[in-house]
């Protein structure tokens, strides 16, 4: 390329920055003499180039340095020598610049002192009240398992308040109306508050014994028995209708004459063995116990129990042989509503080292705990 | 997380997390209750927690909690502080562990739970960066600005003694 009218500002520029080869310089300058009106615009472009200014320099050169332990960065050398922090090379400088010195060396000790120790002694007071027995996830289907438990407690009142056998003694059935005027003589005769006395077998009226030995039931049954409630008519004189008397029988068996009429809806049977003697001597209400036609209960209860499939024959057995058990019973009521409703729910509980049930779970997603106790 | 597995985070790590806390707001039932109340978290959530991960979601939960409840008790930790800083100026120390601790109060919060994270716990700058929210290089430079403030203080109390 030859230098022009048009281009000659290029090789100006890079005349200065001495970019061009000799003979390119030579034609420059053989331009130049041609053109004297460009000379100065020539000079010009030299006064372009800057002079470095060596007095500026940054400040903080030193801490920009890597690995060089200086007066301005030796804290932090420090740290990261007792952090563990350091290569090899910087551990051996940082202890060269604390050695060069006796305070820097004094200050390299106080930066050791600074790691700290836990006070083991401390501890969390009251640990154990941290601690769960069982995994507790929210229902996921609540309105199930709320069905759940809502089945399980209606038919654990049924069964806890169903009747036996639907034996309904005959004085209950013939009791009267109102007025004490009809009530049996006997009955009425005894004086309050009495509520257990001791007669000889041969002073007990006949009246008295006729209309108590529909139903003979011990004390042990008697005090479980639920309730004594809805008397058909309280006596106007203010005495409870519920009277007792106890019969020495002579096979020795100690049985409670009861007159106390009972709501059928409310009764439990509790008969002991030596029990069934004494309730098999007993005239019942006319009809033998096959012959008796079923109460609105029993027949709720017959046809529950053909739907459902669970054997309450075996429950009340069990019940009777041993304390009743809510868990018992709910864990049957689960089996009876799984026969309904096609599904597999199962009750699981467990039981403290004292016996206690410490938690329990229906299903799978349903469970129910408590915290631990300092005991447990 | 298996309760199993819950229980044994409280008996391995209930003592961690209370001196953690009891260290930091100097207060015992403020400390019992935040380490009950990450607890309680922990228990919550433990379906969605690694049992191998519980530790350090139990620092974090603590660690948080312990800042909320820093921040709601502002005014009145400034109010302690102040009525510590006169108290500490005429004090006579008896042993260095009597000055570290005082030295460890007068740390800004940060810099004061990083460093006893780091040492109470022997976490990574990575391990407390993730209870924290902060980032590694972040955690260094707390650390070493709270080992220099450390230095710098018990040097200084060294001098007064």
């Amino acid at each position: 390329m030859k230098i022009n009218k048009d281009n000659y500002e290029i090789f100006f520029l890079d005349y200065h920055e001495g970019n061009l080869l000799p003979e390119q310089e030579k034609d420059l300058l053989s331009f130049l003499e041609a053109h004297p009106g460009l000379r100065e615009e020539f000079e010009a472009f030299r006064m372009v180039t800057l002079e470095k200014d060596e007095a500026i320099q940054y400040p903080a050169k030193e801490q920009l340095r890597k690995g060089v332990v200086t007066s301005s960065n030796y804290e932090t050398f420090y740290a990261a020598y007792v952090e563990g922090d350091l290569d090899e090379e910087e551990r051996t400088a940082t202890e060269a610049f604390a050695q060069g010195d006796p305070q820097r060396g004094k200050e390299l000790n106080l930066m050791k002192k600074t790691l700290l120790r836990p006070d083991l002694s401390v501890k969390f007071p009251a640990k154990d009240s941290l601690k769960r027995q069982k995994v507790v996830p929210l229902a996921r289907r609540f309105y199930y398992y709320a069905a759940t438990a809502a089945a399980i407690t209606l038919l654990a009142g049924l069964l806890l308040t169903r009747d036996a056998g639907n034996d309904i003694p005959a004085y209950v059935q013939d009791f009267p109306a109102s007025g004490e005027a009809e009530f049996p003589k006997a009955v009425a005769d005894m004086t309050s508050p009495v509520q257990e006395e001791v007669l000889p077998a041969e002073k007990i009226p006949a009246q008295l014994e006729t209309t108590t030995r529909q139903e003979i039931v011990s004390p042990l049954a008697r005090e479980q028995r639920p309730l004594q409630a809805h008397y058909p008519q309280p006596l106007s004189s203010g005495r409870m209708m519920t009277r007792t008397a106890r019969l020495e029988s002579p096979t020795n068996a100690i049985a409670m004459a009861s007159v106390e009429p009972r709501n059928q809806f409310a009764y439990w049977s509790y008969r002991q063995p030596h029990e069934e003697a004494v309730y098999a001597e007993t005239p019942a209400s006319g009809l033998p116990e096959e012959e008796r036609p079923p109460s609105l209960v029993q027949l709720a209860f017959n046809r529950l129990q053909r739907s459902v499939g669970v054997d309450f024959e075996r429950v009340e057995g069990q019940l009777r042989e041993t304390r009743i058990d809510f868990w018992e019973v709910a864990g049957l009521g689960l089996e009876g509503l799984n026969t309904l409703t096609g599904n597999h729910v199962t009750l699981e509980k467990e039981r403290g080292e004292d016996g206690r049930i410490v938690q329990f779970a229906i299903g799978e997603g349903f469970e129910i705990s408590r915290p631990k106790t300092p005991a447990e | 997380m298996t309760t199993a597995q819950y229980n044994q985070c409280v008996d391995d790590h209930a003592d961690g997390v209370y001196r953690f806390i009891l260290k930091n707001i100097r207060d015992e039932d403020k400390a019992r209750d935040i380490v009950q109340d990450c607890f309680e978290k922990m228990w919550v959530k433990r379906a969605e927690i690694n049992g191998e991960k519980a530790r350090s979601y139990l620092f974090t939960a603590a660690y948080h909690t312990m800042i909320d409840a820093i921040r709601k008790d502002r005014h009145q930790t400034e109010l302690d502080e102040a009525a510590f800083n006169r108290h500490a100026d005429s004090r006579q120390y008896s042993d260095l562990k009597e000055v570290l601790n005082q030295a460890v109060a007068r740390l800004p919060d940060i810099q004061r739970s990083v460093v006893l994270l780091r040492d109470y716990e022997g976490y990574s700058y990575q391990e407390i960066g993730e209870v924290t929210g902060l980032n590694e290089s972040q955690v260094k430079v707390y650390i070493y600005r709270a080992r220099t403030f450390l230095k710098n203080y018990i040097g200084k109390m060294d001098a007064v003694i």
